[in-house]
C-alpha cells in the first residue's frame, strides 16, 4: 500500500518520525542523568518541546505550508503581505510600530482551521483566499501566509508572540529593508541560531524603490556577503519592493514552488532537530573502551522502548503484532492499523494523511494513528478512549528497568564491560576477600591436622614437649571462615576499574558508571566474604588412609616399645635363670636393637613419605579451592559490579546509537 | 557647586586603585557582569572623569550616537562643511569613529589624556574608509570653536564591536547628541540607548531624521509622546525632514538649528558650565549605586572562597575521623589479615616459646620457611597493606567529594577546569623541555610525579599510595622500638615473646579495640578470635594499664601521621583556592571607604 492510497501524493521519502523516536529515546535516557555536570535540564525541556510541537504540527494538515514574513519594525512586512494578498488586510503605517496582531491569510482554506487555532491568529485576523477562482493564483493553493508583529520595537508583547511563531512556522520570510538589514535585533536574535534552517529561510530585501539600482545591487551584496559569513549561504536573497511591485513575482513564484513541495513542514523539523541532535554530541563520545558491539545483539538493542506500548496498541487492533517485534514502533502500529482500515504503510504517508483518515476512521484506524504518534506525542488525545492505559504513562515508564522494552530479547549487560577491567577488578576482589591467604593457610592447616595422624610419634612428643600446641585441638580450634572481605580494598578496586572504563567518556557518563559500579558495593564485603566460605572445603576433613597410617604408626611404636622392652627383659634376666633362650639369649640384643631402629626409621620414613603426600593431596586440594573460590568471587563482581556498570555501558553505547540515528534517521527501506 | 579639582582628583585616583584592586577570582552569579562593570568603571575614570578633572577648559565632547542609517555622519558632514566622514547605503558605514573639531582645539584630542586606551590617527584629506578602532581626529575650520563632535558608529548594527564602541564615547563625552529615523524610532536598541542616558543623568540632545514631510506632525508627536513616557527629559529636540541630499550634505536649514545649538553651548560659558557640570555628576551619581554594588559583589566572592575552602577542610576532616574509628573498630580485621591470622594461631607462631626469646624468630624451620616468608612476616605485610589501602580509600573518597562539591557550584567548577588545564599545560611545557635539553637530571622525579597528579582532582594524589606505605613503614618500626622499651622494663613478665610477635600482636589490638561485640567464639579456652585473643596474650604480658598505654600512644602516633597524609592531600586543593589569585577581605571595605571618600569632597 502507498501514499497513493489515501490520496496524498509528490510527498518527498523523510525519516522525521525515526529521527524523533530516536530523540525521544535521548531525552528517556538523559532525563535520568541531569545534574550539574550531566545532561543540560534547558536542553532536555527544548527537545521535549519539539517533540511536542512536531507532533502537533504533524497532526494538523500537511496540505498547508506556514510562511511568515518576520522583520523589524518599518520594514514592510505589512505591505508585501498586503501586496501578496492582494487586498488591504494588515494595516500598514507611519507609526511605529504598527502591527501589534499576527494577521494570517490562507490560500484554500479547507483544513487549515486547527493550523489556525494552534498558531493561535485571532478569528478576525484570519482572511481568505478563495483560491481556485483566483486568477493565477492556484499555484498558491495550501498557502498560509502570516503577518508577523515586529520583533525589534519596544512593544514586549510582540516579540515574545514572534519567538513563539517563529518556532512554529514552517517556512520564514525575513523581510529587511535598506536602512535595518544588517541590525543585530534580526541576525543575532533569529538568523544566526536558525542558521542551520537555511533551507526554511528566505531574505527579502524590501523598499528597493528608496534605492538606486547601483545602490540596491551594492546593498544586496552587502546583505549576501553577511548572510554568507553567518553561514546562511543556502538562503536566498530577493530583492523586492511593495510600493512598486518589482519582485513580487518572483517572490510569490518562490513561495508556490515551496507550497508545491509541500515539504517545508517536515524540512523545519528536520532543521529543528539537527539543531538539537548538535547539541547532544557533548555527552557522546568514543564507544567504551576495549568494547566490540555484538552484531546480532545491536539490532535488537536499537528498537526503543516505545515497542512495548506499540505492541500493545498493535494486539488491540490486530494479531499482527508479535511478528512485527523487530520492527520499529511506528512500523508495528501501521502494521496494527492496516489491518484495521489500511492506513499507508509508510510512516510518512500516514503523518501528511489529512484529518478524515483517522477522524472519520473506526476505532482500530484511531489506535493505529495515534500510537505511530505515541512516542513523542504522550498526550495525544484520541488515544485516551480507545487506550487509556498507554497514553497515561509517557513512553518510556513502559520500558524495563534496563531501559528495553519489556518484549525485546535480553543482551546480558556484562558484554558491554570490557575484558580487561573487569579481569583486573576480579583480581583486585580476591585480594581483598584475601583469597590466596585463605587458600594457603588452607595448605597449612591440612598438613598440620594430617600430621596428628601420620606423623613421627616421638618427633611430635618432642614437639608437645616444646610447648607446641597439639595439632588435632589447634586444628579444632580453627573457627575456619575469613567472614568478610577488606572494605577499603573493595572500594579502591571499583574506584580503578569505574576510573579504567568510565574515565574516557564523556561528561555525565564517567560519573553515572562510576555510580552504578558502586551501587552495590555495600553488599560486596558480605557477598566476598560468603562466596569464599562457600569455595572452601571443609577444614576438619580427615581423609581415610591417615587413620590406616595413624594405626601403623602406632603399631611400629608398639613394636619398637615392646623390642625395647624385650631388649631390657635380656639384659635384665642375663645371668639368670635360663628359664628361656628368648629372654637369656645375650646374643639376641644385638638383633632385636637393629630391629628396634629399623622400626623407628620405618615409622620415620612413613611419616616423611606421608606427609610428602600430603602435601602433594593439599597441594591438589588447594587449586581446586583457589579454582572454586574464584569462580565464585569471578560470579560475585559479575553480580555486584559489571552487572550494573554494564547496564550503564549498555545505555551509554544505546545513547550513541540513538544519536547517530537521530542525526541521519534510519535508512529507509525502500 | 564649586569642587576643588584636586581633592576630587586625588578622590577619584583612590576609588580608581580600588576598583583596580577588586579581586574578581571566582566565577559567582553575575560575576561576568561585574567584570564588565568594572572595566566600564574604569574605563569611565580614566576617558571622562580624570581629564575633565584635570583640564577643565577643554573643548566640550558632543558624541553623535544613534541607530545606523540616521544620517549620523550626513549630519556631521553637513556641520563641518566638508567630507570628513564617510557616508553610503552600506550598513553599518562607519566602522572609525570620527572626532571633528576646530583646528585650535585638536591639540586637546592628539593627546593620550582623553580616551588614553585608543590609538588616533589625523585625518588628511577626505575621509577614508578607515581601520576599525582607530580614532580618526578631522581638524575643519567649518566646526565652531571649543566644541567637539565624534561621529561614532551604530548601536545597533550585527558589529558587536561598534555597539561597545559607541558606550565607550558615550561614557568619555560632555554632551550627547542622540540620532534616530523615523523608520527605526521604535527599535529596541534606541531606547536602551536613551534610558542609560537617563540614568547617566547626562546632558542630552535628540535629533528625529529622516521625517517625510507628509507625517512630520503626528511622527513628532508620537515620538515626543513616547520620549516623555519614558521620562527622558531632553529639552532640546530637533527634527530633519527627508529631503534630498545636495552633494552628500544636507541643506542648511535642516542642520543650522543644531549647528546654532552647539555653537551656543561652546560659546556661553553658563551653558557650557551647566553641560559639564550636569553631566560629571550624573557619572558621579552613578557611582553612589554601583560602587556599593560591586563591593558586595567583592564580599560574595569572599563568602564564597571561605566556603570552598571549608568545604575541601570539611571533607578531609571527616576522612580523618573515619580513620580514627576505622582503626579501631576492627574493620580492618577482616579478609586476608583475618585470614593470616588465623594461620598464625593455628600454628602459634605468635604465642610464647619455652626458650630464648631471641632464638624463635629465625628458628622456624620447616617447609613453611622454604616456601617463603613466615607466617608471621605475612601476617605483618597483610596488616601493612590493609592500612595502606584504607588510607588510600579514605583519601580517594575525600577527594572525591571535594570535587563534587566544588563541581556544584560554578566557581568550583572553573577553578578545577582551570587547575587541571594548567597542570596540563605545565606537563607539556616540561616534555617539550626535556626533548629539547633531555631529563634534568635528579629533578626528574618529583617533575614526574607532580605531572601525573594532573590526572583528576577527584582522586587522591597518584603518590598516596607510596607516601602510605612509608608512613606505615616508618610507624612499625616506631612501634616496635616501643614495645621493645616497654618490654625492657622490669615490670614485665619475660614469657618468650618474639619482639616480632609482640608488635603484631599490639597492631592487631590496637586495630580491634573498640571493635563491636565479638562473635561467639567457640567455648575452647585458646579460642583464637581475633578481637579478644590479642588482649588476652598482651595484658598477661605487659598487665592492662600499660597495655592501655601503650594502645593509646601507638594509635595516636599512626593518626599523626594519617593527618599528615590527609593535610598534603588538602592543601592540593587550598592551593588551587590561593593560586586562583588573592582575594583580599578588606578589598570591600576600601571600596567603600573610597567611594565615601569621593562623595565628601563633591
Amino acid at each position: 500500500m502507498t501514499a497513493n492510497a489515501i490520496g496524498v501524493t509528490g510527498l518527498p521519502s523523510t525519516n522525521v518520525p525515526a529521527r524523533l523516536a530516536s530523540l525521544t529515546e535521548l531525552t528517556r535516557i538523559g532525563s535520568s542523568r541531569t545534574g550539574s555536570d550531566g545532561f543540560s535540564p534547558e536542553l532536555l525541556a527544548e527537545t521535549e518541546t519539539l517533540l511536542r510541537r512536531s507532533g502537533e504540527r504533524m497532526r494538523r494538515s500537511a496540505s498547508h505550508t506556514v510562511v511568515a514574513l518576520a522583520g523589524g519594525t518599518g520594514s514592510g512586512k505589512s505591505s508585501l503581505f498586503n501586496a501578496l494578498a492582494g487586498a488591504s488586510f494588515s494595516p500598514a503605517g507611519v507609526m511605529r510600530p504598527t502591527t501589534k496582531h499576527s494577521h494570517a491569510c490562507v490560500w484554500g482554506m479547507e483544513g487549515a482551521a486547527p493550523l489556525l487555532d494552534w498558531l493561535s491568529v485571532q478569528r478576525r485576523h484570519r482572511y481568505a483566499r478563495a483560491s481556485a477562482l483566483d486568477e493565477g493564483e492556484t499555484s498558491l493553493t495550501g498557502l498560509l501566509l502570516l503577518d508577523l508583529p515586529d520583533h525589534d520595537s519596544v512593544v514586549t508583547g510582540s516579540v515574545a508572540m514572534v519567538d513563539r511563531l517563529v518556532k512554529l512556522v514552517d517556512m520564514l520570510v525575513w523581510v529587511l529593508d535598506p536602512l535595518k538589514y544588517a541590525d543585530a535585533a534580526v541576525h543575532r536574535r533569529y538568523l544566526v541560531p536558525l542558521a542551520g534552517h537555511a533551507a526554511v529561510t528566505m531574505v527579502v530585501l524590501n523598499q528597493a524603490d528608496t534605492l538606486s539600482p547601483d545602490q540596491a545591487a551594492d546593498c544586496e551584496a552587502d546583505l549576501r556577503r553577511l548572510l554568507d559569513a553567518e553561514g546562511l549561504t543556502e538562503t536566498p536573497v530577493l530583492v523586492t519592493s511593495a510600493l512598486t511591485g518589482a519582485g513580487l513575482d518572483e517572490l510569490r513564484l518562490s513561495l508556490a514552488s515551496a507550497v508545491a513541495a509541500r515539504r517545508a513542514a517536515t524540512d523545519r523539523i528536520t532543521a529543528d532537530i539537527d539543531a538539537l541532535v548538535d547539541r547532544y554530541a557533548v555527552y557522546s563520545g568514543d564507544p567504551v573502551p576495549g568494547w566490540q558491539p555484538p552484531e546480532p545483539a545491536a539490532v535488537k538493542l536499537s528498537a526503543p522502548p516505545a515497542a512495548g506500548a506499540a505492541v500493545a496498541a498493535g494486539a488491540g487492533s490486530g494479531p499482527a503484532s508479535s511478528p512485527l517485534a523487530s520492527r520499529p514502533p511506528w512500523e508495528q502500529a501501521d502494521g496494527g492499523g492496516n489491518l484495521g482500515n489500511g492506513v499507508a504503510k509508510d510512516p510518512e504517508g500516514a503523518l501528511a494523511a489529512p484529518g478524515p483518515a483517522w477522524q472519520d476512521g473506526t476505532g482500530n484506524g484511531q489506535a493505529a494513528v495515534s500510537a505511530e504518534w505515541q512516542p513523542w506525542q504522550p498526550t495525544a488525545a484520541p488515544v485516551a478512549e480507545v487506550s487509556p492505559a498507554i497514553t497515561s504513562r509517557p513512553p518510556w515508564e513502559d520500558a524495563t528497568l534496563d531501559g528495553r522494552s519489556a518484549g525485546a530479547p535480553v543482551v546480558d549487560p556484562v558484554t558491554y564491560v570490557p575484558a580487561g577491567p573487569a579481569g583486573t577488578l576480579t583480581t583486585a576482589f580476591a585480594k581483598a576477600a584475601g583469597v590466596t591467604a585463605v587458600t594457603q593457610t588452607l595448605n597449612g592447616v591440612r598438613e598440620r591436622s594430617a600430621a596428628g595422624y601420620i606423623g613421627w610419634p616421638p618427633a611430635r612428643l618432642a614437639g608437645r614437649l616444646r610447648g607446641q600446641p597439639s595439632a588435632r585441638k589447634a586444628a579444632a580450634a580453627d573457627p575456619g571462615d575469613a567472614a568478610q572481605a577488606q572494605r577499603s580494598d573493595i572500594d579502591n578496586a571499583i574506584t580503578a576499574f569505574a576510573d579504567e572504563v568510565g574515565a574516557s567518556l564523556p561528561e555525565p557518563w564517567s560519573r553515572t558508571v562510576r555510580e552504578a559500579a558502586r551501587s552495590r558495593a555495600d553488599e560486596a564485603q558480605a557477598v566476598l566474604g560468603a562466596a569464599v566460605a562457600d569455595g572452601l572445603p571443609p577444614r576438619g576433613k580427615v581423609t581415610g588412609w591417615w587413620r590406616l597410617v595413624a594405626v601403623a604408626q602406632w603399631l611400629l611404636m608398639a613394636l619398637s616399645l615392646a623390642g625395647l622392652i624385650w631388649i631390657v627383659v635380656i639384659l635384665a634376666a642375663h645371668g639368670g635363670h635360663k628359664s628361656s633362650s628368648l629372654i637369656s639369649d645375650v646374643s639376641l640384643a644385638p638383633w632385636l636393637g637393629v630391629m628396634v631402629a629399623a622400626l623407628l626409621l620405618l615409622g620415620w620414613l612413613i611419616a616423611t613419605w606421608c606427609q610428602n603426600m600430603v602435601v602433594l593431596a593439599a597441594d591438589r586440594e588447594r587449586e581446586q579451592a583457589v579454582h572454586a573460590v574464584m569462580t565464585r568471587i569471578a560470579a560475585a563482581t559479575s553480580d555486584l559490579v559489571l552487572v550494573p556498570t554494564g547496564r550503564e555501558l549498555a545505555e551509554y553505547e544505546r545513547f550513541r546509537t540513538e544519536l547517530t540515528s537521530a542525526r541521519r534517521g534510519p535508512p529507509i527501506a525502500v | 557647586m564649586r569642587v576643588d579639582a584636586r581633592l576630587l582628583e586625588a578622590a577619584l585616583l583612590n576609588l580608581r586603585k580600588r576598583i583596580a584592586a577588586v579581586p574578581l577570582v571566582f566565577e559567582v552569579t553575575g560575576s561576568a557582569e561585574v567584570k564588565t562593570e568594572r572595566t566600564k568603571l574604569l574605563s569611565q575614570i580614566d576617558d571622562y572623569l580624570l581629564p575633565r578633572v584635570r583640564r577643565s577648559a577643554a573643548p566640550v565632547l558632543v558624541a553623535l550616537v544613534g541607530s545606523t542609517g540616521a544620517g549620523k555622519s550626513t549630519l556631521v558632514n553637513s556641520i563641518v562643511g566638508s567630507h570628513v566622514s564617510a557616508t553610503g547605503v552600506r550598513r553599518p558605514t562607519t566602522n572609525s569613529p570620527v572626532l571633528a573639531c576646530h583646528p585650535e582645539d585638536v591639540d586637546w584630542f592628539a593627546e593620550n589624556n582623553f580616551l588614553p586606551t585608543l590609538p588616533r590617527v589625523r585625518q588628511e584629506g577626505l575621509a577614508r574608509p578607515g581601520r576599525d578602532g582607530l580614532l580618526v581626529l578631522a581638524a575643519s575650520e567649518g566646526m565652531p570653536r571649543g566644541i567637539a563632535l565624534l561621529d561614532t558608529p551604530d548601536i545597533d548594527s550585527v558589529v558587536q564591536a561598534h555597539h561597545e564602541f559607541a558606550y565607550q564615547f558615550l561614557d568619555a563625552s560632555d554632551l550627547w547628541l542622540f540620532m534616530t529615523s523615523a523608520s527605526r524610532y521604535a527599535d529596541g536598541p534606541v531606547w536602551e540607548i536613551l534610558q542609560h542616558a537617563r540614568d547617566r543623568k547626562a546632558s542630552l540632545g535628540v535629533v528625529l531624521s529622516r521625517v517625510p514631510q507628509a507625517y512630520r506632525t503626528e511622527l513628532v508627536e508620537h515620538f515626543t509622546a513616547m520620549l516623555d513616557a519614558n521620562g527622558i527629559g531632553a529639552e532640546d529636540r530637533f527634527v530633519i525632514l527627508e529631503t534630498p541630499l545636495v552633494d552628500g550634505m544636507l541643506p542648511p536649514d535642516a542642520y543650522q538649528p543644531i549647528r546654532d545649538w552647539l555653537a551656543d553651548t561652546a560659546a556661553r560659558a553658563d551653558r557650557r558650565v551647566a553641560v559639564l557640570t550636569q553631566t560629571m555628576s550624573g557619572v558621579l551619581d552613578t557611582f553612589k549605586s554601583r560602587v556599593p554594588a560591586m563591593a558586595a559583589h567583592v564580599e560574595a566572592q569572599v563568602v564564597l572562597r571561605g566556603r570552598l575552602r571549608r568545604g575541601a577542610e570539611v571533607a578531609y576532616e571527616r576522612a580523618f575521623a573515619e580513620a580514627s574509628t576505622g582503626t579501631k573498630n576492627g574493620a580492618l580485621l577482616h579478609g586476608e589479615v583475618l585470614a593470616r591470622w588465623q594461620d598464625c594461631m593455628v600454628g602459634g607462631d605468635l604465642r610464647p616459646r619455652r626458650g630464648a626469646r631471641a632464638a624463635t624468630a629465625g628458628s622456624k624451620k620447616g617447609k613453611r620457611a622454604r616456601r617463603g616468608p613466615s607466617r608471621p612476616a605475612e601476617l605483618n605485610g597483610a596488616l601493612r597493606s590493609a592500612i595502606e589501602s584504607f588510607i588510600v580509600s579514605i583519601a580517594d573518597r575525600a577527594a572525591e567529594h571535594v570535587d563534587e562539591n566544588w563541581r556544584g557550584s560554578p566557581a568550583g567548577a572553573v577553578l578545577l577546569a582551570d587547575a587541571a588545564a594548567e597542570q596540563a599545560r605545565g606537563e607539556r611545557a616540561k616534555q617539550v623541555f626535556e626533548a629539547a635539553f633531555g631529563p634534568s637530571g635528579n629533578g626528574s622525579t618529583p617533575g614526574a610525579a607532580e605531572a601525573n597528579q594532573a590526572t583528576a582532582f577527584s582522586r587522591s594524589a597518584p603518590d598516596l599510595q607510596l607516601r602510605a606505605a612509608r608512613a606505615i613503614g616508618a610507624w612499625q618500626e616506631h612501634l616496635a622500638r616501643l614495645v621493645e622499651v616497654e618490654y625492657l622494663r622490669p615490670a614485665t613478665k619475660r614469657t618468650g615473646f618474639s619482639d616480632e610477635a609482640l608488635s603484631i600482636l599490639v597492631l592487631v589490638a590496637m586495630l580491634g579495640e573498640n571493635a563491636p561485640a565479638p562473635q561467639p567464639e567457640p567455648a575452647d579456652a585458646e579460642g583464637a578470635g581475633i578481637y579478644t585473643e590479642p588482649r588476652r596474650l598482651l595484658t598477661s604480658v605487659f598487665g592492662a594499664v600499660t597495655l592501655a598505654g601503650i594502645l593509646a600512644r601507638a594509635r595516636a602516633d599512626l593518626l599523626d601521621r594519617v593527618r599528615l597524609l590527609l593535610d598534603e592531600e588538602l592543601v592540593r586543593f587550598v592551593k588551587v583556592i590561593d593560586e586562583a589569585g588573592p582575594c583580599d577581605d578588606a578589598a570591600a571595605v576600601r571600596l567603600y571607604q573610597a567611594e565615601f571618600s569621593l562623595e565628601a569632597v563633591r
